[in-house]
């Protein structure tokens, strides 16, 4: 539906032009649900606003349906694709169902009035988006989220083929942000309207996404289902580039602290171990599943509800009932420690 | 003539219903809210007629608008060549300048902006400051010539003025920030009205007392001859401004939303640049810089309907703006003793704390984020 070849994204200004990234070949396909990561500076604002139109392209086109996008009139444009920016959109008095019905505005006559059919539209997104509830209030006046739903609303009233929204989930706790990306999934599949954001938020996207855009910080793209993203190891370079390791196994990335010590666990339930193994890692400690050598690490038992039991050298075992008390013995204890390399 | 300017002005809204729904709580008091304002608008316009040094009983005013005589000669006289020009140019003026105020407020999402802070009226002042001190180079003659406050000279160069301060400001608004562009525009008029004194200081004395009678601000100076081009220029603006309601909607959300949502910015800034100078310049250009007026209406029509939407806003600020005017230049001619009351010190005195009033009332108007 969406196509894009060569396509070349930045900046022209009078001091030059600044290219933000080369050679893109993108594709997005009816019905699908794209998440655009990267790091900050990557340029993903850039690209969301050059396959808006918002911002011609330093080469290469945009084509959406057939048509290059650049050769659309403005109105034309806003039939096809409709936008959810980062900035806030400063709402004056206005309610918003009234903020909705500023989405018709492509569809309407001379003053912006409502037909029977507008109307309609107008109350299917209102519907749609979940925004019913608080339609009748000023828009500056919601909160983050049901403003952000408001938005959606506005943008799936202007009944577009492809909606853009950029950085949707910025502002918003999880289960906001959650409910919101869960809503955007569900409109590209049940009414083949495409959807693309950009977030921050890795979990989300590897969760929720039909296909990742991964634009990395020197400008290349890789694309692809969130999961092959994964296993070709392109998740990896993105998050090599920017300093930070990134765990395949779990889908998210780790701190990569210099480990200090191996620890050895052993028991408890999956949950349980999961979450000591983090606490652990998360302080620099490497969990180990069983040394050869009995002696030479501490080892931790995992006793369920009765919490942790920690044996340490030639010292009685310590027993602890929370994570954090265990935690804080075993960083002062830590010089004594053997350490081992981090990947051994 | 006036019976189709008001008549224009109190166009309800098409689609009331509708459009009252964007209006928090009060949508259902909308479809009454207009008649009453054209109400009240027709009833200062006969206060205007009645009331003067010479009173004239209601009934014989409403009698003379009809058609009839008043039934009394001199009455006919006072009505015909001094209050109803004078009432009249209230009447459009005000609409005009409250028209202009509020799409210069969308336009720069700014509560303050008006006609008067971006510049446009202090190049009218400017304008008509040199035409009036070219007579020192031409000729005191041809000053006499065109010695009356309507001459079209001063009128032509006031608009020129106001055209020019709105040319910059338009050039500039490319590249700065609305916040950037309206300090600009305020300190164009600083530097217009700095010129202008400058001008004055070359002037003869006859020349600055011509030039003070017209900035002071009046519409008593308006004439029957002088609306052959002022009506028609307004009535042109005030389409425009009506015209405007879609994109101005649009423009609420920031002009990068209103791209979005397919309006052509570039060209609708433009034409809401020129639709403000339309109507500020010509009621500048004939009845010299009337203050405040462009600024309290939208926010009182905001205030009333408590809503940003244009296609109730417009029409309403345009009746509030006439009814203000009317009740400032009531106020005015009032049979004062002595004194010579001036509109802008009424304006001032009575507009300043009602919007102050208004924004402390109202909580929405607080929450209004321009």
């Amino acid at each position: 539906m969406l196509t894009a070849e060569k396509l070349d994204i930045g900046y022209r200004s009078r001091r030059g032009t600044t290219t933000i990234a080369r050679n893109l070949n993108l594709r997005l396909e009816a019905g699908e649900f794209v998440c655009l990561l990267g790091p900050n500076g990557a340029g993903k604002s850039t690209l969301m606003r050059t396959i808006a139109g918002i911002q011609p392209p330093l080469g290469g086109s945009v084509v959406l349906d057939g048509v290059d996008i650049r050769t659309l009139t403005p109105n034309q444009r806003a039939t096809r694709l409709s936008v959810v920016l980062t900035e806030r959109a400063t709402a004056g008095l206005l309610t918003g169902y009234a903020m909705v019905c500023l989405g018709r505005f492509p569809h309407t006559g001379w003053f912006g009035n409502l037909t029977a059919e507008d109307r309609e539209a107008v109350h299917n997104a209102i519907e749609l988006a979940g925004a019913g509830p608080f339609s009748d209030r000023l828009v500056a006046e919601l909160s983050d989220g049901e403003r952000q739903r408001v938005m959606v609303a506005r943008a799936l009233a202007q009944e577009p083929r492809l909606m853009i929204l950029d950085e949707i989930t910025a502002f918003l706790d999880l289960p906001r942000r959650i409910e919101i990306v869960r809503l955007l999934g569900k409109l590209a599949s049940d009414a083949k309207r495409s959807i693309l954001i950009s977030t921050h938020d890795l979990d989300l996207a590897l969760r929720t996404a039909d296909r990742i855009w991964l634009l990395r910080a020197d400008g290349t793209l890789d694309t692809g289902a969130p999961e092959d993203l994964v296993l070709d190891g392109s998740f990896g370079k993105v998050f090599a580039d920017e300093g930070i390791e990134f765990d395949p196994l779990h889908g998210s990335f780790s701190l990569g602290k210099a480990a200090r010590a191996g620890i050895e666990v052993s028991g408890g339930d999956p949950v349980q171990r999961a979450w000591t193994i983090r606490a652990l890692e998360r302080n620099g400690f490497r969990p180990l599943d069983r040394a050869g050598d009995h002696e030479a690490y501490p080892s931790l038992e995992l006793l369920g509800d009765a919490g942790w039991r920690l044996r340490a050298g030639s010292s009685a075992p310590q027993s602890y009932d929370k994570l954090y008390e265990l935690v804080r013995a075993l960083k002062q204890m830590s010089p004594t420690l053997r350490g081992t390399p981090l990947n051994p | 003539m006036t019976k189709s300017l008001e008549g224009e002005a109190v166009d309800p809204p098409p689609d009331a219903a509708d459009a009252s729904r964007s209006s928090a709580g009060r949508g259902r008091l909308v479809p009454f809210l207009f008649p009453a304002l054209a109400a009240l608008v027709a009833t200062l316009f006969v206060l205007e007629l009645a009331i003067g040094s010479i009173p004239i009983p209601v009934g014989d005013v409403v009698r003379f608008l009809l058609g009839a005589e008043s039934g009394n000669e001199v009455w006919n006289t006072i009505l015909w060549d001094l209050r109803l020009p004078r009432a009249i140019a209230a009447l459009v003026c005000g609409a005009a300048l409250g028209a202009a105020g509020l799409q210069l407020q969308t336009l720069f999402r700014n509560p303050l902006a008006g006609p008067w802070a971006l510049g446009l009226t202090g190049g009218a002042e400017l304008g008509a400051a040199v035409t009036i001190a070219a007579g020192t180079i031409v000729g005191s003659a041809f000053l006499a010539q065109f010695g009356f406050l309507s001459g079209l000279g001063v009128v032509a160069s006031a608009m020129l003025g106001a055209a020019a301060v709105a040319a910059i400001v338009a050039a500039v608004a490319r590249r700065v920030s609305t916040m950037t562009l309206l300090i600009v525009g305020l300190m164009l008029g600083y530097l217009a009205e700095g010129l202008v004194s400058v001008i004055m200081h070359f002037t003869t004395e006859i020349q600055g007392k011509v030039f003070a009678s017209w900035s002071d601000g009046s519409f008593g100076g308006v004439q029957w001859e002088d609306f052959p081009v002022l009506l028609p220029t307004l009535f042109v603006g005030l389409t425009v401004a009506l015209l405007m309601v879609k994109p101005l909607n649009a423009l609420l959300l920031g002009e990068r939303y209103a791209a979005s949502l397919g309006l052509p910015v570039e060209r609708a800034r433009l034409l809401t640049l020129l639709g403000a100078v339309i109507l500020a310049a010509p009621v500048t250009a004939y009845c010299g810089p009337i203050l405040f007026i462009g600024i309290i209406a939208p926010h009182m029509a905001r205030g009333l309907l408590n809503t940003s939407d244009h296609r109730l806003l417009m029409p309403a600020t345009m009746l509030l703006g006439a009814a203000v005017t009317l009740a400032a230049d009531l106020v005015v001619h009032l049979p004062w003793e002595r004194h010579v009351l001036h509109l802008n010190a009424v304006n001032a005195v009575v507009g300043a704390p009602f919007v102050i009033a208004l924004l402390l009332r109202n909580r929405n108007m607080r929450a209004m984020e321009f």
